[in-house]
């Protein structure tokens, strides 16, 4: 077994992940990032913890990124 | 986008992401790129003039897109301040925006672990020294939390109890205590593999930050904020650790956990710093210079 092309993930050579022990419950997402799973979310919790003390401002850099404030209201 | 390689000896992943070899370097102080833009001047990571708290997404990150996410947050606009200097307020609000990025991060797709932490000083690697963690949403659940899941499960199913649960038992004598009171406690774990190393956690069984309920938070901050200002008073240096909170993986179906705030300060005295070498880094089996019982008497006792 070629180690260098089979622990890669490089995109133009696709790996074949054949080790008995790889964790493929994970490997799905790191292999093929473009995949979307439907997973069960925890609702959040609407308790006392869940009182905001910040307001929250999203804006968008330049290059794309975000920026998140948060502010006392 | 990161290159992931499975490191088959190890049955881990390896992100391989070149671009942060020309991430910002120890910038002059005059400029920071996590201070407040100041008027006349370059425009930093962060365009207004004053924050109370503000998170970015980093510009060097190592999961990005569909991966995952590398976020940076600062704690504050003073650029020479710390964690610890903060008021408890200020440090419930730093909560606040924590269980924020934890529940965000945590709905992304293929995120299966929100990992929070803090670098602190020089000789932990930091190249920015205005008070900031950082967070990183991976696409994987990184092995130290996959090693502590799997004690965890095994030790449930055995004893039908949490093994957090059961350290902090054994901790009730107070012999290793630092701080303590009715929520949380910090402590110096009877395994610890740094001589100063230090845990806070609550009481209660909680699996994350998401769980806190109010008086959690605020006797986190208070915990948290005690336990900063003893690292400080140690050596009477600004102490540098690495702060790493461990939770449950997102999701209601996860696998259950007992979240914790470790933290790893490489000083054994004040002039002297505990590498990984050869024990550690070859064999990862760490050889620790202090009993944890001493050291946690040293922190108390500030």
């Amino acid at each position: 077994m070629n180690f260098a092309v089979e622990c890669t993930s490089d995109h133009s050579h696709p790996p074949n992940y054949t080790f008995r022990s790889m964790p493929r419950s994970q490997s799905a997402h790191a292999t093929a990032p473009k995949m979307e799973v439907v997973r069960e979310m925890r609702p959040p919790r609407r308790t006392s913890s869940a009182t905001k003390r910040l307001s929250k401002r999203v804006v968008q850099k330049t290059d794309g990124r975000y920026l998140i404030y948060y502010e006392k209201p | 986008m990161s290159e992931l390689r499975w490191h088959p000896l190890l049955d881990e992943w390896v992100t391989v992401a070149p671009w942060r070899q020309d991430r910002t370097y120890h910038p002059p102080a005059d400029h920071c790129p996590l201070c407040p833009t100041r008027p006349g001047h370059l425009e930093t990571e962060i365009p207004e003039p004053d924050y109370h708290i503000a998170v970015f997404e980093n510009r060097f990150p190592s999961f990005t897109a569909e991966q995952g996410r590398c976020e940076v947050v600062c704690y504050t606009p003073d650029h020479d301040s710390s964690l610890g200097e903060q008021s408890v307020e200020h440090i419930q609000d730093l909560i606040e925006v924590w269980r924020d990025r934890t529940e965000e991060l945590g709905r992304l797709p293929n995120v299966r672990y929100v990992y929070i932490f803090e670098n602190r000083g020089e000789a932990i690697g930091v190249t920015l020294s205005h008070p900031h963690g950082q967070i990183y949403a991976y696409p994987f659940v990184p092995p130290v939390m996959q090693h502590e899941l799997r004690a965890h499960a095994r030790h449930k199913r055995s004893t039908g109890r949490c093994i957090y649960c059961d350290v902090l038992a054994g901790e009730m004598g107070g012999e290793r205590t630092v701080l303590r009171d009715e929520h949380w406690i910090a402590f110096v774990p009877p395994f610890a593999r740094w001589p100063y190393e230090v845990h806070i956690a609550p009481l209660r069984h909680r699996t994350g930050l998401l769980d806190l309920d109010h008086e959690d938070s605020e006797s986190f901050a208070r915990i948290l904020k005690g336990m900063l200002q003893k690292y400080d008073r140690l050596f009477d240096l600004p102490l540098p650790y690495v702060m790493a909170m461990h939770q449950k993986p997102p999701g209601r179906r996860g696998p259950d956990h007992h979240f914790h705030v470790e933290f790893y300060p490489p000083n054994r005295s004040r002039d002297k710093l505990k590498y990984l070498a050869g024990s550690e880094l070859g064999a990862g089996a760490f050889i620790v210079d202090a009993r944890a019982e001493d050291t946690a008497a040293d922190l108390r006792g500030l």
